[in-house]
């Protein structure tokens, strides 16, 4: 009951943020979905702050300040609230009862196998309860003795991991007043039936194409191996949704003429730098690709760059003043113990290509490449430009880091890591291909 | 090229169908069966202890078990997730309380006499030790 309270506060709350951006501009399922991610970065934030900074764990101060964010943001957007609700809701018609009863049918069928692969783990996979909901627990348990899951000793819990899927699942128990497994499950679900509305909506808004956004949305979320990892409850889900999100903010700016909603997209990926540091690498190349597009308009280019740092700020703060040392790097290029060598390089080169054939893809990346092929430049000019090269840079960056950091044998770790960062990137690029194949 | 567009279209339906086939197939088999994730389960075997070391700070887990091992391992971590916010800290036994997750329970006793400790409980081979002279 408490979570769905939660949910609730999550979606109202950023609900009315956006609206203060766009007003009812938006399509309203769409308004809906953008403003229950922005909803659950504002709880992870909120803790942030509270739980973290202030080293403040009075449950009740997280809920209110979320309470007090909505009832600001009600307060500044109320002018003709009911109405535009009344309106949004009367144009839920013809055509369009059509786009959302086609659009629910798919999630109900999508939400069945991830709901029972959920129960099915209930205590999610490895990283979770040796990383994400270890570090949750230790926030909403241990008080001022949080820091503990910072010490050397938990070293195989990757300290020095930001903190914004913990947080969240925290601002629940918060709200509930007890620990509670379910909430992780929970959350796990609705992220990924999130990333699964936001594409399927945001294509079918891009593109007017029913078939392609229903299918876009099957094949980013429906791999058996993917709703494994959806349902693991790690923060790669959170990654794959904000990075979405930001990008498709981007592309509805662009068709609707709404600058405001780069702001959106710009809060999305300060959010997600927040989530992991692959996050707070991908945000770091997809904000400076965004700026680079945006840089003949230099007023709009100074108001992204300050949200994009006022977002970011919980991410800079923890990986500069809090992060404890990685415990699991070594320089393999100053290293004469463990030294980047090119038989290292080789494997790396080689590693992803017998990932992108693995059976468990079930064919996707070579449906991937085909869609590739067959968008030609389309897929190079404009936002979907940046968005290629923010993929391609990411990875590249990501390689690098394979090869510099020589502490694990580089075979074990490609095989435990790659794939999950490639499945944080699918919704993206299932996007980015289906608009290069479709047309936006 | 439209061509190509059509078959292109035309195979992502069918993977999209195969996919979507394959994950209620993986459901279906979750569904029926409860027992094959040993390795995401192995942490219930703690559960009840987080009564005995309420305020206890930090506890020792005392293992004889491979860590290379990823069982082992996985073992250790889901018990400290279990026990949070007590702290376990791995092959230290100078605490009030030891747990002793060996590769017998028979191994698990004689460590356990060896270090002059007295066993307090025990549930699916771990046992939890008192150490009259821990810190």
């Amino acid at each position: 009951m408490f979570y769905l309270l939660g949910f609730l506060i999550s979606l109202i709350t950023g609900f009315l943020l956006i609206r203060l951006l766009c007003g009812n501009k938006l399509n309203f399922i769409f308004h809906l979905l953008l403003g229950l991610v922005l909803g659950f970065g504002i709880d992870g934030t909120v803790c942030f702050y509270t739980n973290i900074l202030a080293n403040q764990f009075n449950r009740f101060i997280p809920i209110g300040l979320v309470l007090a964010i909505a009832i600001a943001a009600f307060q500044a957007s109320r002018k003709n609230l009911i109405k535009d609700i009344q309106a949004l809701l009367k144009n839920i018609s013809g055509q369009d009862r059509a786009k959302y009863i086609w659009g629910f049918v798919t999630l109900a069928i999508l939400a069945i196998p991830l709901a029972i692969s959920g129960h099915y783990f209930p205590l999610g996979g490895w990283d979770a309860w040796s990383c994400w909901n270890l570090k949750a627990k230790f926030i909403f348990l241990a008080h001022e003795n949080w820091k503990d899951m910072l010490s050397p000793s938990f070293w195989r819990s990757n300290t020095q991991y930001p903190l914004l899927l913990p947080l969240i699942n925290v601002w629940f128990w918060d709200l509930g007043g007890v620990f509670d497994q379910t909430v992780t499950m929970l959350n796990s679900i609705v992220f990924t039936l999130l990333t699964a509305g936001i594409l399927l909506f945001g294509i079918w808004e891009l593109t007017g194409n029913r078939l392609g956004a229903i299918l876009s949305a099957v094949i980013a979320i429906a791999i058996p191996f993917s709703v494994t990892l959806y349902t693991s409850q790690y923060s790669d889900v959170l990654v794959g949704l904000f990075l979405l999100s930001a990008f498709m903010c981007l592309l509805l700016a662009q068709k609707y003429k709404l600058p405001k909603l780069k702001i959106l997209s710009m809060v999305f990926l300060g959010l997600m730098g927040f989530t992991k540091n692959e996050g707070l690498i991908a945000a770091g190349i997809a904000a400076l690709l965004i700026f680079w597009q945006e840089r003949k308009n230099k007023k709009e280019l100074k108001d992204l760059i300050f949200i994009f740092v006022i977002a970011s700020l919980p991410a800079i703060i923890f990986t500069l003043f809090m992060a404890p040392k990685n415990e699991a790097f070594i320089n393999g290029l100053t290293s004469s113990d463990k030294p980047s060598t090119l038989t290292r390089l080789m494997v790396i080169c080689v590693y992803p290509w017998f990932e992108f054939i693995s059976g468990k893809w079930n064919g996707f990346w070579l449906l991937a490449v085909g869609g590739i092929i067959l968008s030609g430049k389309k897929l190079w000019q404009s936002t979907l430009g940046t968005m290629g090269l923010s993929l391609i840079f990411y990875l590249l960056v990501v390689m690098a880091y394979y090869q510099v950091n020589t502490f694990f044998e580089i075979q074990w770790w490609l095989s435990t890591t790659l794939s999950r960062i490639l499945f944080a990137l699918i919704p993206t690029i299932v996007l980015w291909i289906t608009l290069g194949v479709m047309g936006a | 090229m439209k061509k190509i567009k059509i078959v292109y279209l035309v195979c992502v339906f069918l993977i999209a169908g195969i996919d979507l086939l394959l994950a209620y197939g993986q459901a279906l088999i979750e569904l029926s069966d409860r027992t094959t994730v040993p390795l995401h389960s192995l942490g219930y075997q703690f559960m009840g202890l987080e009564g005995v070391f309420k305020d206890v700070h930090t506890v020792g887990y005392f293992t004889d078990k491979d860590l290379d091992k990823p069982l082992a391992v996985a073992q250790f971590e889901q018990a400290q997730y279990m026990l949070v916010p007590t702290v376990l800290d791995l092959n230290n036994t100078q605490y009030h309380w030891v747990i002793f997750d060996c590769t017998t329970p028979q191994i698990a006793m004689e460590n356990i006499k060896r270090l002059g400790f007295t066993p307090v409980k025990m549930h699916n081979g771990i046992i939890l030790a008192f150490n009259p002279y821990g810190e």
